[in-house]
């Protein structure tokens, strides 16, 4: 806490060892600023402050914690924290997968030990079983010593650099969407309208219907569309949930949708009105209202909430009220309302979240194995390690070449 | 077929009841025979687990992953399963003793349910709802047993610290084990969860042109995804293992408990379906 008020008194300090920082990114490398930003702790650390400031934006939606300046502040903290980690470790992993020819000399300090009788015959032995479980094997002889380094499980090995990289690339992707635009299209069937965020564009809406799967239930909703740019037509289609119309990298997303019923009424008014569906009117003090179902118009009379008279109306069909007016249904005109999304980061997410799925899979290929030995055929003593995450593996292996080096 | 769910739920929810009363039976006069007993009802109610997903399947002519009923139950039927397979592989019908509270609360629950087949919205209607839900039946199924694990290391953690011989410290197996397992549960539960959140994301972005809008669930889910990242990366890069892994493993099925439940009677969101 003290030290976070001393960098507020004095933003100085704090300055020089950022400009420091970031030279020493451009200039030298492995600066305080790479070291700093390689640490798995402040990983933690950032993690810790996401969560506690998600906790906190789920519990107090009204506070803008998510596109305020601190939060993206840390998000790019996060990233930058994930890129240092990445790139500093590739050339290591790198190595480790692509090294080829001789291996270099290696010693195992305080590793298993065993007493084997004919080393010769223990090596053909254990390289033949290494060769047999699938382990790429490097071998080096030096001064009566027999190195081998057997590996296999790269993928897995690759897993985590290749699920970093891929969290970078959505979080790059992200950054990018925060210059693209959001906008609507709204208008009647018959219309041409113009799309809010992009100016050059407007649409005609061709067509809307409510499509019923064979049990009667909505199975989606279509909206028909041209597309103009600059009062030149440039693509018809359709654009429905989970399937939206795109054109260049501007997308429209059925959102909303609903209709009007243009009735003509002779009696107590002698007009032609447009009524939105569902809304309730009055007629005298009857209280009706008109709500478009999947066989038509279905005109509801009211008393009180209770529902007493329904009629399905078609094009020209009439209905007298008790006080003597009569409603004449003219025409049924849907309105179809869409968003609209530019985002020149969303193919950068996507690619990102091809990478991220690829990499979680490669978690299930097997942990990375690495067994070292060395043959001392003068002391006639085999020393070995098995390095893997996977503990029980670990055990298993050394079992397996206990097994063979005795002979079985 | 559809009057029969909740008949056939209460008897499942029979069937866990009685095979953890006689774990507990087992817990303090320890006999082999019973123990098979509670383990083959167990089975059983594992079996008419299968059996009501089966019909749901028939019901609404496709996987039952559809809404928060269908979900509960597939969850309820992984936590069965993953359990299962850990007791036949590693001898630990005692993890019943946690695991069958846990499939008991979540059964009592499903029963309040509506189990009524509705037809689906059309935001619903999509291939990326397989893949989302499956994956996050596998995830929270592999968390829940690491959860239990946690709870039985703690236990008998403390059981060891204190030095006595009780009944806890005998009943259940060493703390490398529990360990080891609660920890490759989260291993392997992980990508299953990165997998959710990715399809969840490309589905919201083809439903609803936005691929991340910071709704409660969808934040929440984040958060678990997080807490569990942190518990690898302190296992390996900063030593955490045994207590420490243990409550960083309960506290993430926490975030799992509150994304399914929490997040829909507690927050206001988007995702009020599942
Ligand atoms: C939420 C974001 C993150 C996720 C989901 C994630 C995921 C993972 C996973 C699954 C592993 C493999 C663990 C294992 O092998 O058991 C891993 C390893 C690792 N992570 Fe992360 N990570 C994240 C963020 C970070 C950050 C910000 C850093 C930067 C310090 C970092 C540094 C590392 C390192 C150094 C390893 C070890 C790699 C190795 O095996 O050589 N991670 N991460």
């Amino acid at each position: 806490m003290i030290n976070g008020a001393n960098s507020l008194v004095n933003p100085g300090n704090a300055w020089v060892k950022l400009k420091q920082g970031i030279t020493g990114i451009f200039f030298k490398g492995s600066e305080s600023m790479i070291k700093f930003f390689s640490s798995v702790k402040l990983a933690v650390v950032l993690i810790a402050s996401l969560i506690i400031a998600s906790i906190f934006a789920t519990l107090y939606p009204k506070v803008n914690v998510f596109s305020s300046f601190w939060f993206r502040g840390l998000l790019l903290l996060f990233t930058l924290n994930l890129a240092v980690c990445t790139f500093k470790r590739l050339p290591a992993v790198w190595h480790k997968i692509f090294r080829k020819g001789e291996l270099t000399p290696f010693i195992l300090a305080n590793s298993e030990y065993i007493k084997i009788e004919d080393s010769s015959n223990c090596a053909e032995k254990l390289l033949e079983h290494f060769k047999g479980k699938g382990y790429r094997i490097q071998t080096k002889e030096e001064n009566g010593q027999l190195f081998i380094q057997a590996e296999k499980g790269f993928l897995n090995l690759i897993a985590p650099h290749l699920l970093h990289f891929a969290l970078i690339v959505v979080l790059i992707g992200a950054f990018l969407g925060s210059f693209g635009t959001k906008g609507e299209v709204r208008g009647y069937v018959g219309q041409t309208v113009p799309v809010s965020n992009e100016p050059a564009m407007t649409v005609k809406i061709n067509d809307f219907e409510t499509l019923y799967d064979e049990d009667g239930a909505i199975d989606n909703w279509v909206s028909h569309l041209t597309l103009y740019v600059n009062n030149e037509e440039v693509k018809t289609g359709t654009t429905r949930v989970n399937h939206p119309f795109k054109y260049k990298g501007t997308v429209f997303y059925q959102s909303s949708y609903g209709y009007t019923h243009v009735v003509e009424l002779v009696g107590e008014y002698n007009d032609t009105f447009a009524l939105p569906d569902q809304k309730v009117f009055k007629i005298g003090d009857i209280p009706f209202n008109i709500n478009q179902v999947r066989d038509g118009a279905l005109l509801k009379i009211f008393r009180g909430h209770e529902i007493v008279d329904s009629i399905l109306l078609a094009p020209g069909d009439k209905f007298t009220f008790p006080n003597g007016t009569t409603l004449t249904y003219l025409e049924l005109i849907p309105f179809t309302i869409l968003s609209v999304k530019k985002d020149p980061g969303t193919p950068v997410v996507m690619l990102g979240f091809v990478l991220v799925t690829i990499a979680s899979t490669l978690f299930w290929t097997g942990r990375y194995q690495e067994i070292k030995v060395i043959l001392d055929s003068g002391e006639n003593a085999l020393y070995y390690r098995v390095n893997c995450k996977n503990k029980t593996a670990v055990a298993e292996i050394s079992n397996e070449v206990i097994k063979k080096v005795k002979g079985e | 077929m559809e009057s029969l769910q909740t008949p056939l739920m209460l008897v499942t929810l029979l069937c866990y009841v009685s095979a953890f009363g006689l774990l507990i039976y087992v817990f303090y006069s320890p006999r082999e025979k019973v123990r098979k007993i509670a383990r083959g009802i167990n089975l059983l109610g594992f079996g008419l687990t299968t059996l009501l997903l089966g019909i749901r399947t028939v019901l609404i002519a496709g996987l039952p992953l559809t809404n928060t009923y269908e979900f509960g139950l597939c969850f309820a039927w992984a936590i069965s399963l993953i359990f299962i397979i850990i007791d036949y592989r590693h001898n630990l019908t005692a993890a019943g003793l946690f695991v069958l509270p846990l499939i008991i609360g979540l059964m009592a629950w499903l029963i309040t349910l509506d189990n009524s087949v509705r037809p689906l919205m059309p935001a619903l209607r999509s291939p990326w709802l397989v893949i989302h839900v499956l994956t996050a039946v596998i995830a929270y199924g592999a968390f829940a047993l690491s959860f239990v694990l946690a709870i039985m290391y703690l236990l008998k953690e403390k059981q060891n610290s204190m030095g006595t011989e009780s009944k806890w410290a005998r009943a259940l197996p060493s703390l490398d084990l529990l360990d080891d397992l609660s920890y490759k549960l989260v291993f392997v539960g992980l990508p299953f969860l990165t997998i959710m959140l990715v399809t969840g994301a490309v589905w919201a972005e083809y439903s609803w042109g936005s691929y991340w809008s910071w709704d409660p669930k969808e934040t929440w889910a984040l958060i678990t995804w997080f807490i569990y990242s942190v518990y690898l990366h302190v296992r390996f890069m900063v030593g955490w293992k045994g207590k420490k892994a243990a409550y960083l493993s309960i506290l993430g099925f926490g975030a799992v408990m509150f994304t399914f439940i929490g997040v829909t009677y507690l927050l206001p969101g988007l995702h009020s379906y599942v």
